[in-house]
C-alpha cells in the first residue's frame, strides 16, 4: 500500500481498538504524515519501504510498527523510551503489544466518553460542514462527487 | 466537551507484554567497543573489539555500522566464545558473504566484515544465542600523519554519521539494513546509514580506549575526550579518564615526538622499507602566485557551531594570503552561491569583503559536494591571467556525503593543473574520503575539531596551500614496488610517506625545489619492529590501484586488488574477512536480525529539528504553525538524509505528480516493454566495450545503436525518461561510430563518450529498475 492508504489504515485501526485520543489531549489522533514516517525509519522503528516505480510501497509489518509507536504514544511515553521498547521487535511481538495496550486502553477507560474532536465550518446560510479532526483530503475530484450526492441525497440541489 | 482523563499504569502493562526481553530490558546486541592503541615509529597498531550479546529470547544476527580510521589496512580478524577463539580469513567478498550466509543457515555462529568505505566498515555477527557473549576482534595498523616539529595526531572515529544521499532511490533489493534507500547516485546508501537513537536512549555500550605511546613525547593534548596518562619505563598510556563515554564522536590525541630530532627516516623490516621525508625548512622563497578558490560547505549537517567554525576558519586562511594572490569564494548546499565579483586580488579590502560574506553564510540544505567542485573547477579553468600562477581548491567541510565516487572521478577527470586541500571540520569526520580526495588533488588534508584553536590548528595549513617546497621526487636504490607510485610532493612542515621492498639499506631521495634548484637527501634504513608494514604497504598499493579501477572498471585491476588482499591479508572493498565456528548452535537456523542503533555525532545542532519532527510525531496538524525556521531546517535535515529523502523538491514534484493525476512514465510501460529496452541496453553497453578494446567494430555498434533506439521508440514512457540515453544515441554515438567507421576513435575520444554513456546508462536503468550495478557487486560502486 502506499503512504496515504498506510496512514488511513493506522487511523482507523487504532480507532477499532480504541487507542486514539487515549491520552489526554488526543494528540494522537491524527495520522502518521510523511515526515513523520521518515523519521521513524531512521530511528530504526519503521522498516524502510519497498521502492516500486518511484513510489514507496508499505506492507502489513509497517502497519504494525506504526500501531505499536502510535499505542505507545497514546499512554504518553517519550520517544526514547518507545524505541527502547520497540526497537529489533517481530511482528508477533508487536500485534501482542498492541492488542494488550488496546485492551488496558479498554478497561482503564470503560467510562471515558470517545473523544472525537470534529470541526465544523459554516460554507453558505443553512450549510454547514463539519469534518473529523483525524480527516486528511485524499481525492478531491471523489470528495466532490460525493458531496454533489450527498447534497442531491437531501434533495439540496434543486 | 470534559474527558475523564484515566490513571494507567502503563510500565507494569508494556513490560508484561514484551516478556521476550531478558533482564536487560535494552534490546540492543553491541554490549561494548574497547580500542587498544600501541604507536611505535610513527605507525599505529590497533585492535577492537566489540561485544555481542543477545537479550532476546532467541538467536539473532547483529548488525553494526561502524568506523576505523581513513588509512587503516585491517589484518586480522577472529571470534571469541568463551575461552575459544576462531580466527577469521579473508576470501573474496561474493564467496565470504556465501560462506557467513551458509554458516548461519547450517546453526554455526558466525562473523562477517566488510569494508564500504575507507572508513566505514559493517559487521555482522550471526547466530548469537540467548545470554551469549561474543567477542569480535580486529586489529588494524595506520600510518600517522607527521610534522616537522614533531607534532603528530591519532584519530581513533567511534561513530558513523549521517551521510547527505542525494538521486533518485533504486527500485530493487536493498544491499544493506541502513535506514536510506539506495539511489541511483549512492547505490549502496542503505550501507552507511544505520539507525539513530533518540536522544534520552541511553545505549549502554561500555567504551574503552587505552593508547600506548612508545618513545618520547611532549604536548599531549586530547580534544575531544578527558584522559589520564600513567608513565611507564618505556612508554607512557593514556586512557579515558570516564568510564561512561557514549560513542558520539572521534577520539583525537594529538602529542609531539620529543627526544630525537625531527628528520626523514627510512625504517625497514621484513624486506620492505617506509620512508618517512621531511622537507628542509623554507629558505627564504616566497612561493608563485596563487589563485585560491574557497569551497565552503553551507549543508544542514554543518548546523551549529560547525558552520561558525567553518566559516571562522575560511576567513582565517583568507588572512594568510599574499597580496600577489587571488581568491574567490564558495558556499554550497543544493545550490552554489559564489561572492560576487569573481576572482578578486588579495588586497585588504576584498579581505575584508571576504570576511563580510562569509558572516552571512547559514547552514541549511543538501550537500551536493559533486556540483561545488565542478564548479570550483571550472572556475579555475576559465580564469584570466592564469599564467604563472598556482590554482588552489581548498574545501572547508564534515565531509558528510555518501556519493564519495563520484567526486574523486570527477577530481581525477577535470583536476588539471589545480591542487586540492581539504580541512575538515567536525566531531566525528570523514577522514577517509577527505584524505583521498586531498591525495588525489596533489595537496593535504587537515583536520579540526569544531570549536577553540582553530587558527592555531589551521597556521600550517595556510602556508602551504597551493605551495608545495619540493616536487618531481624520486629514490634511486634497490627499491621496487613503490606504493603510493607518485610519492607525494613536500609541502612546508609536512612529511611524506611511501612504502616499498628494499632490497639493500641505502636510498637517494631526489627533487625539485620551487625555485628549480636540485632537493636531495641520502637515508641509511633502520631496522624497526613494523609488524604490520607488509599490511601498510599493500594498503598503500591498493589504494593507488583503487583510483586506476575508479577510473577504467578495469577487471584485470580489480583481480590485481583482490590478489594483493589475500596474500598480504588486508582488507578491500573487494574482499572480506569472514570466520565460522564449528559448533551447531541454532538448529534449523531461524533467527531475528537486529541492527544496532548509533549515536547522532556531538555538537550536531539537530535539537530544533528532532523537536520539530518529534512535535509533528505526535501531532501532525501541527505542522501548520511551525515557525518558518523550524521548516527550514526540517527541509536541511531531510535532505542530508537525517530524516531521510528525498529532498524537498522532489517531494513537491511527486505532490503535484499526484494532485494533478500524472502518471509516472515508467508505469506506463510494461514489465515486456521495459525488459526489451533493458536487453537492447545492455547489448549497446557490449558493443561498446567491444569497440572501445578493438573485439567489436562499426556496424556492430551502429546495429545495437539502432535495436536500442527502435525499443525506445516502441514505448514512449521509457523513451521520454531516459533524456540523457536519447542524447548519447542521438548525437555521441552517430560520432563515435563514425570515428570507428574511420578508425580515428582514439582513448580520449572513447573517454568522453565513456563518461557520457555512463551517465546515460545510470538514469536508464533507475528508470527500468534496474539495480544500477548488479546487486551482487555494490561495492565496486563505492570506490
Amino acid at each position: 500500500m502506499i503512504l496515504e492508504d498506510l496512514s488511513e489504515r493506522v487511523a482507523r485501526e487504532l480507532g477499532e481498538r480504541g487507542l486514539l485520543g487515549a491520552a489526554a489531549d488526543g494528540r494522537v489522533s491524527d495520522a502518521p504524515d510523511a515526515r513523520t514516517v521518515r523519521y521513524y525509519t531512521t530511528l530504526g522503528l519503521l522498516d524502510r519501504p519497498r521502492i516500486e516505480g518511484r513510489q514507496a510501497r508499505y506492507a502489513e509489518r509497517h502497519l504494525l510498527q506504526l500501531l505499536a509507536i502510535k499505542a505507545l504514544q497514546a499512554f504518553d511515553l517519550p520517544l526514547a523510551e518507545i524505541q527502547q521498547r520497540l526497537y529489533g521487535r517481530s511482528d508477533a511481538e508487536l500485534k501482542a503489544l498492541v492488542e494488550s495496550l488496546a485492551a488496558e486502553a479498554r478497561t482503564t477507560s470503560a467510562a471515558r466518553v470517545p473523544s472525537l474532536r470534529l470541526r465544523e465550518v459554516a460554507v453558505e446560510p443553512g450549510v454547514r460542514l463539519v469534518v473529523e479532526e483525524s480527516w486528511r483530503p485524499r481525492d478531491p475530484a471523489a470528495l466532490e462527487a460525493r458531496i454533489r450526492a450527498a447534497l442531491a441525497a437531501l434533495g439540496g440541489e434543486r | 466537551m470534559t474527558l475523564a482523563i484515566p490513571m494507567v499504569d502503563i510500565p507494569s502493562g508494556v513490560t508484561r507484554v514484551l516478556g521476550s526481553l531478558r533482564a536487560k530490558e535494552q534490546p540492543l546486541p553491541l554490549e561494548s567497543v574497547q580500542l587498544r592503541a600501541r604507536v611505535i615509529d610513527r605507525v599505529a597498531e590497533v585492535t577492537v573489539e566489540q561485544k555481542f550479546g543477545n537479550p532476546f529470547r532467541e538467536a539473532i544476527e547483529a548488525v553494526y555500522v561502524f568506523p576505523l580510521a581513513g588509512g587503516s589496512a585491517v589484518s586480522r580478524f577472529e571470534m571469541q566464545i568463551g575461552k575459544r577463539v576462531v580466527r577469521g580469513r579473508i576470501e573474496e567478498r561474493s564467496e565470504a558473504r556465501r560462506q557467513y550466509a551458509q554458516a548461519l543457515d547450517q546453526g554455526k555462529r558466525a562473523a562477517l566484515l566488510e569494508q564500504e568505505r575507507d572508513d566505514v566498515f559493517t559487521m555482522q555477527v550471526g547466530n548469537v544465542t540467548p545470554g551469549d557473549a561474543v567477542v569480535i576482534r580486529l586489529t588494524y595498523s595506520e600510518r600517522l600523519p607527521f610534522f616537522e616539529d614533531g607534532r603528530t595526531e591519532l584519530r581513533l572515529p567511534l561513530v558513523v554519521a549521517p551521510r547527505y544521499v542525494g538521486g533518485e532511490e533504486l527500485p530493487r533489493e536493498q544491499a544493506g539494513h541502513g535506514v536510506v534507500s539506495d539511489t541511483a547516485t549512492v547505490p549502496d546508501a542503505s550501507r552507511i546509514t544505520p539507525p539513530r537513537l533518540v536522544p534520552g536512549f541511553d545505549a549502554k555500550v561500555s567504551l574503552g580506549v587505552e593508547v600506548e605511546l612508545f618513545g618520547g613525547f611532549s604536548d599531549l593534548d586530547c580534544s575531544q575526550h578527558a584522559v589520564s596518562t600513567s608513565s611507564g619505563p618505556e612508554s607512557a598510556r593514556v586512557m579515558l579518564s570516564r568510564e561512561r563515554e557514549p560513542l558520539d564522536r572521534d577520539f583525537v590525541l594529538r602529542w609531539r615526538i620529543a627526544g630525537e630530532e625531527v628528520k626523514s627516516q627510512l625504517f625497514a623490516h621484513g624486506g620492505f622499507a617506509l620512508l618517512s621525508v621531511v622537507p628542509p625548512a623554507r629558505q627564504g622563497f616566497l612561493g608563485v602566485a596563487r589563485d585560491v578558490v574557497f569551497v565552503l560547505d553551507r549543508s544542514g549537517s554543518m548546523q551549529g557551531p560547525k558552520m561558525a567554525s567553518a566559516a571562522r576558519a575560511c576567513a582565517s586562511l583568507l588572512r594568510t594570503l599574499g597580496p600577489r594572490d587571488r581568491f574567490s569564494l564558495q558556499a554550497f548546499d543544493e545550490i552554489v552561491e559564489w561572492m560576487p565579483g569573481g576572482f578578486q586580488q588579495a588586497d585588504e579590502g576584498a579581505i575584508e569583503r571576504g570576511e563580510k560574506w562569509l558572516r552571512s553564510v547559514e547552514a541549511r540544505g543538501g550537500t551536493e559536494l559533486d556540483l561545488a567542485m565542478r564548479e570550483a573547477l571550472q572556475q579555475l579553468h576559465s580564469r584570466g591571467e592564469s599564467a604563472g600562477r598556482a590554482p588552489v581548491v581548498v574545501l572547508l567541510t564534515d565531509g558528510q556525503v555518501g556519493d564519495e565516487s563520484s567526486v574523486l572521478k570527477r577530481l581525477q577527470a577535470e583536476l588539471g593543473d589545480a591542487r586540492v586541500f581539504t580541512v575538515g571540520i567536525d566531531t566525528a569526520v570523514n577522514d577517509g574520503f577527505l584524505r583521498r580526495l586531498a591525495a588525489l588533488g596533489g595537496g593535504t588534508s587537515t583536520f579540526v575539531e569544531p570549536g577553540a584553536r582553530l587558527e592555531e590548528a589551521l597556521q600550517s595549513v595556510g602556508r602551504e596551500i597551493g605551495t608545495p617546497l619540493v616536487t618531481d621526487l624520486h629514490i634511486d636504490g634497490e627499491v621496487t614496488e613503490l606504493a603510493p607510485a607518485r610519492i607525494p610532493d613536500l609541502f612546508a612542515g609536512r612529511a611524506a610517506a611511501a612504502f616499498f621492498r628494499l632490497g639493500g639499506r641505502r636510498v637517494k631521495i631526489t627533487g625539485r625545489f620551487a625555485d628549480g634548484r636540485q632537493f636531495d637527501q641520502e637515508l641509511e634504513a633502520r631496522e624497526a619492529p613494523l609488524a604490520a608494514i607488509d599490511h601498510l604497504w599493500a594498503r598503500a598499493r591498493i589504494v593507488d590501484l583503487e583510483d586506476q579501477f575508479r577510473a577504467s572498471r578495469s577487471e584485470a585491476v580489480k583481480k590485481e586488488i583482490v590478489a594483493l588482499s589475500i596474500r598480504h591479508t588486508v582488507l578491500t572493498r573487494f574482499t572480506a574477512f569472514v570466520v565460522v565456528d564449528d559448533e551447531v548452535v541454532n538448529q534449523g537456523g531461524t533467527r531475528r536480525t537486529v541492527v544496532q542503533p548509533v549515536e547522532m555525532p556531538a555538537d550536531w545542532d539537530l535539537q530544533q529539528v528532532r523537536g520539530a519532527l518529534k512535535h509533528m510525531a505526535s501531532n501532525s496538524a501541527g505542522a501548520t504553525t511551525l515557525q518558518r525556521g523550524a521548516m527550514g531546517r526540517i527541509r536541511a535535515a531531510i535532505a542530508y538524509g537525517y530524516a531521510g529523502k528525498p529532498t524537498s523538491a522532489s517531494v513537491t514534484g511527486q505532490l503535484t505528480e499526484k494532485l494533478i493525476g500524472r502518471q509516472s512514465p515508467e508505469k506506463a510501460a510494461t514489465a515486456a516493454e521495459r525488459e526489451k529496452v533493458r536487453q537492447a541496453l545492455e547489448a549497446f553497453l557490449r558493443s561498446f566495450v567491444a569497440a572501445r578494446d578493438g573485439s567489436g567494430g562499426a556496424s556492430e555498434l551502429e546495429q545495437a545503436r539502432v535495436d536500442l533506439l527502435r525499443a525506445l521508440g516502441d514505448s514512449l514512457a521509457i523513451a521520454t525518461a531516459v533524456p540523457l540515453l536519447q542524447a548519447f544515441l542521438r548525437a555521441a554515438a552517430v560520432e563515435l561510430v563514425a570515428a570507428v567507421a574511420a578508425g580515428a576513435a582514439d582513448a580520449a575520444l572513447y573517454a568522453r563518450h565513456s563518461r557520457l554513456l555512463e551517465a546515460a546508462r545510470d538514469q536508464a536503468r533507475a528508470v527500468l529498475g534496474d539495480a544500477g550495478a548488479p546487486a551482487g557487486s555494490f561495492w565496486e560502486a563505492s570506490i
